[in-house]
Parts: C-alpha cells; sequence; structure tokens
C-alpha cells in the first residue's frame, strides 16, 4: 500500500500531532507556540473583570484554564475533543473543570459567557463556520473571543494539500479568516503576528528530533516526513492573535 | 543530538578542569531564542558544540529562525 496520502488523515498508528509527546515535550502542557505567553499578551490589552465567565474551547490539559483561574481570578472552565488530554489534565489538576465537547456543539446555554478562548485550535477543526457561529451563540452582546492560531502567509498556496492532517493542513491566510469573523458577526479589535513564536518551536524541535523531516515522520510515516516538512514550508506558516467582539 | 553519560565524562573544561554536564541552555539568533539540553562546564558555562551539532542541527534550526 503508498503511503503517500495526500490530503487524507495521518497513518491509524500514528499519534495525534497535538496529543503527541513528540510535541508535547517541547511546548509544556500549554500545546502550542509560546506556550501561555500568548493569552497573557491579550489579557493584558484587553483584560476581563475579575469573576468574569471564560470558556477555552480546545484546552488540551487546562494550562490556560488553570491561568485564568489562578492569575486573573476568572470563571473560566475548559472544553476539549481529545480525551488523552483531558485525562492527563485531570492527572495534573483533577478540580479544573474540564469536559469533553466539540467546538461545533458548546453545551453550554445562549449568551451565558463574557469570553471565549480558542488557541491553536480553530485550523483543526471540521466546520469553522458552525465553531464561529457557537462563540457567538455562547458569549453576551460586547462578549469578547480571543483566538491564536497558525496562518498561511503564502496565500497562493491556499490549496496546497499536506500530506497530513494537522493545524497545518487547516491553516487559512489573513483575509479568509478576518473575512469569516466579520461574516460570523464579530468586530475586530486586533491582528497580531506572533510568527517568531512558531519559528523558535520548529528550532526546538529541531534541536529534539534532529530535524524537521525526522519530527514529521513521526506522524506521516518515514517516506514523507521530507514532503511533509517541504509543503509545511511552502506555506510559510505564520501563528497569529485575535481579538474580537461580540457585536 | 543525544550525549550519552560517557560521551560527556570524556570532556573536560580546558580552562577550569571540571568535567563537563547537561545543563539546559539558551540558544540565540536573529530575533529568536529557544532552549536546549547540551554539555556544559558547571563553573565557568562554557558549552560544547561538536563539529557535527554546528552543521547539523544548528544549522537546521538557524535557517527555521530566519522566516525566509
Amino acid at each position: 500500500m503508498k503511503t503517500s496520502n495526500v490530503g487524507q488523515a495521518c497513518p491509524l498508528d500514528k499519534p495525534n500531532l497535538y496529543e503527541s509527546p513528540a510535541l508535547r515535550n517541547a511546548t509544556g502542557a500549554a500545546i502550542r507556540p509560546g506556550g501561555l505567553s500568548v493569552l497573557k499578551a491579550a489579557l493584558e490589552r484587553f483584560p476581563f473583570k475579575r469573576g468574569a465567565r471564560l470558556l477555552d474551547v480546545g484546552c488540551g490539559m487546562g494550562a490556560s484554564v488553570a491561568l485564568l483561574r489562578s492569575r486573573y481570578d476568572l470563571r473560566a472552565i475548559g472544553m476539549d475533543l481529545s480525551r488523552v488530554l483531558l485525562r492527563e489534565g485531570a492527572k495534573r489538576v483533577a478540580s479544573l473543570p474540564l469536559a469533553q465537547a466539540r467546538a461545533e456543539a458548546l453545551p453550554v446555554a445562549d449568551g451565558c459567557l463574557q469570553g471565549v478562548v480558542c488557541e491553536c485550535v480553530f485550523s483543526l477543526v471540521a466546520d469553522s463556520k458552525q465553531v464561529l457561529s457557537e462563540f457567538r451563540r455562547v458569549l453576551v452582546p460586547g462578549g469578547r473571543f480571543i483566538m491564536s492560531d497558525i496562518y498561511r502567509r503564502n496565500p497562493s498556496d491556499n490549496k496546497q494539500a499536506l500530506p497530513c492532517k494537522s493545524c497545518f493542513s487547516g491553516a487559512s491566510d489573513r483575509e479568509r479568516i478576518l473575512g469569516h469573523l466579520i461574516d460570523a458577526g464579530f468586530t475586530l479589535h486586533l491582528w497580531e503576528d506572533h510568527s517568531h513564536l512558531l519559528r523558535e518551536l520548529a528550532a526546538k524541535l529541531i534541536f529534539m528530533h534532529g530535524s524537521m523531516s525526522a519530527f514529521w515522520e513521526q506522524f506521516v510515516g518515514g517516506s514523507n516526513g521530507r514532503q511533509m516538512e517541504q509543503a509545511v514550508r511552502t506555506m510559510r506558516p505564520g501563528y497569529y492573535l485575535v481579538v474580537a467582539e461580540k457585536t | 543530538m543525544k550525549f550519552s553519560e560517557e560521551e560527556i565524562q570524556n570532556w573536560k573544561c580546558e580552562t577550569c578542569g571540571e568535567g563537563l554536564v547537561m545543563r539546559k541552555v539558551e540558544f540565540s539568533y536573529m530575533k529568536g531564542s529557544f532552549h536546549a539540553e547540551l554539555p556544559a562546564c558547571p563553573k565557568c558555562g562554557l558549552v560544547l558544540i561538536t563539529e557535527e551539532l554546528a552543521m547539523g542541527k544548528m544549522a537546521e534550526a538557524e535557517k527555521a529562525l530566519e522566516d525566509k
């Protein structure tokens, strides 16, 4: 069987990128470029009142939820699809309010949250329009939405299929992302580039795994590691922070 | 690059005479920085960077940080 599965899911015997120790050993508990630093930067400029209700969609092991609760005194809860990450989060801090849910169907009442956080997750969701619609539904009018994720800085490469489904294959370019936000009824307060954090993570992964192709081989199979590395390089991935408000 | 205990024990800092130990080292290049575990002198902090490391992973990491 040929393994050049362009645009398809990763081989079944390979771990999901975000669940794998190969990535988490480099990122720590907050599985994204820059760890908690991007969220902290957003909250310093767009703070919430103490006691505000926030939901972290795609919370993973709950590192951001723990930060929001302990440092900012917010009533934050987290939801994620991954049982693996939720289980590990519960082992780390058993009292954290984390639950399993899909971003497309949040088990949350209408208009009950002051904030939604979504970090390095939007590029992974199956239906991005439905996810934004859900974020809008659960927010109060004037509620804020903080999102950070990977984006394509080479817009002409927007339709390139990658050898493995990941946050890179689901990444879009700046104009499309902002268009989706505005179409969904959000007002943009901030778009900020944090691509240096992605480059730093890449350098760290190279040191830990020998090369980027060696890192990718663990998820796409040996023969496709180089192909994945080149495809990712062609899209010139960057990392953004967005803060938007429900209007 | 992973150094074995045996390999590290073969190296001593010429200035201090101390045996090298694995230590968390910060690399800075262009506007980026990251951490890695490398053999270093426990007294003066001098880091061992072998030719293999400089020509291999370090060169690739520099390219990653250059943002081309």
